[in-house]
């Protein structure tokens, strides 16, 4: 004699022993498929298995939406449900509130937004070529009677100077020395070679030529002899 | 409309309806009025998702609360589940002995065994035959075992009573 406890009881055994075995359920998309035949044939198989290991979400599954007729409850019921949740809600009547979590979730994306944005500016800023632009200077003796001065123009965070220096006198090596409206040295260069075409290439940190003006002087050095050779007068904007 | 009166709306139309399919899931009362509760609250952060009318609202409610559903039971709390809910007409599956009187030992150790040769023969069993036996043994119905596994029902009939012969045979007249 087979009793219904005995069956009661291997079910729940089969059931524990399926789901110790197959651990998660199907999902909503899935069971939604399986009911509506959209499944193929191996995940049809699949998906019936786990639904019989879960049998209540197999009965969820084939329980059709109940009629008007058949969903009744207590209109106060349905009352003290709606305050309750809208108290969970925050629902005022007005606009939308947000969830704390919510509200934590669009903090944190702003937040990655923002520091995507710097992190990728800051990558392209280090991709961009850094050409320095050559900025030829004319003496002042050479510039003559016009212009007094050379402004200098930015290009990154240096000066690329080309002085021209004219004369045929020939130095085993070159200094530059810039001094300020106060005659006060703010940069000295070490010895610098003279080029083919009598310029020179010399390269000043931005960081040393504040707004101001400003006289870039080119000596000549032979030994420990040093020769002024020529000034040229700049402005820093 | 805004959203929250559109939420509002929504809410009092079908919070019976769907506290009420959680019943027809067999889930404690007040617990069917938590999981209604979870839904709607799962349907408000989805509100502005939800494009068609009113009225054809259920297919996007339902996909919600079998997901509650799912979540609620995975998360393992079947404890108020009626344990009694098999609804068998066949008088040899329903004969119940009466209780004790006091503890046995002997039918204690009577019980695991026949137990043990119940679950061995079921498990034995084709997977058809098992498949429909399992559900049936749930408290589906024969239509409900048939739709359930996509099948007829004249095939659900055969293979119950193709189940229950094997069953016997193996189990025999043994306790």
């Amino acid at each position: 004699m087979i009793m219904k406890s005995d069956l009661q009881a291997v079910l729940d055994e089969l059931r524990t022993e399926d789901r110790r075995t197959r651990l998660e359920p199907p999902t909503a998309e899935e069971m939604l498929a399986y009911r509506a035949g959209e499944l193929s044939g191996e995940e049809e198989g699949r998906v019936r298995e786990l639904l019989i290991c879960w049998p209540e979400l197999l009965r969820a599954l084939m329980t059709p939406y109940p009629d008007d007729d058949a969903a009744s409850l207590p209109a106060e019921v349905v009352e003290r449900q709606w305050t309750a949740m809208r108290s969970q809600i925050g629902a005022t009547g007005g606009g939308r509130v947000l969830s704390f979590r919510n509200a934590l979730t669009a903090v944190a994306a702003t937040l990655a937004i923002v520091f995507g944005g710097l992190l990728w500016q800051a990558k392209l800023e280090l991709r961009r070529p850094r050409t320095l632009l050559p900025q030829t200077l004319f003496s002042d003796t050479q510039r003559g009677s016009g212009k007094t001065e050379t402004t200098l123009v930015v290009h990154g965070d240096a000066y690329l100077l080309a002085p021209v220096l004219g004369g045929e006198q020939t130095f085993e090596t070159y200094r530059f020395e810039i001094v300020d409206s106060a005659n006060q040295p703010v940069w000295k260069s070490d010895g610098v070679r003279r080029g083919e075409d009598d310029t020179f290439a010399v390269l000043v940190p931005r960081a040393f030529l504040p707004p101001g003006r400003y006289t870039l002087i080119l000596y000549g050095v032979n030994g420990e002899r040093r020769e002024q050779l020529e000034r040229y007068s700049l402005r820093v904007k | 409309m805004t959203s929250d009166e559109r939420f509002e709306a929504i809410y009092r139309r079908h919070y019976a309806r769907v506290w009420r399919y959680y019943r027809t899931c067999r889930v404690a009362d007040d617990e069917a009025h938590d999981l209604a509760q979870d839904t709607f609250k799962r349907f408000y952060e989805r509100i502005d998702l939800f494009r068609g009318q009113d009225e054809a609202i259920w297919p996007f409610l339902e996909k919600i609360a079998l997901n509650v559903f799912r979540n609620w039971l995975r998360a393992g709390k079947t404890a108020k589940r009626s344990a009694n809910i098999v609804e068998l007409d066949d008088p040899e599956f329903t004969y119940e002995p009466p209780a004790p009187e006091g503890p046995d030992y002997a039918d204690r150790e009577q019980a695991a065994l026949r137990r043990g040769r119940l679950h061995q023969a079921i498990a034995e069993l084709p997977k058809g035959q098992k498949d429909c036996l399992r559900l049936w043994i749930e408290g589906f119905t024969l239509e409900e075992i048939a739709r359930s596994l996509r099948i007829t029902l004249d095939a659900v009939k055969s293979r119950l009573r193709d189940a229950r012969k094997a069953l016997r045979e193996r189990l025999g007249d043994q306790p």
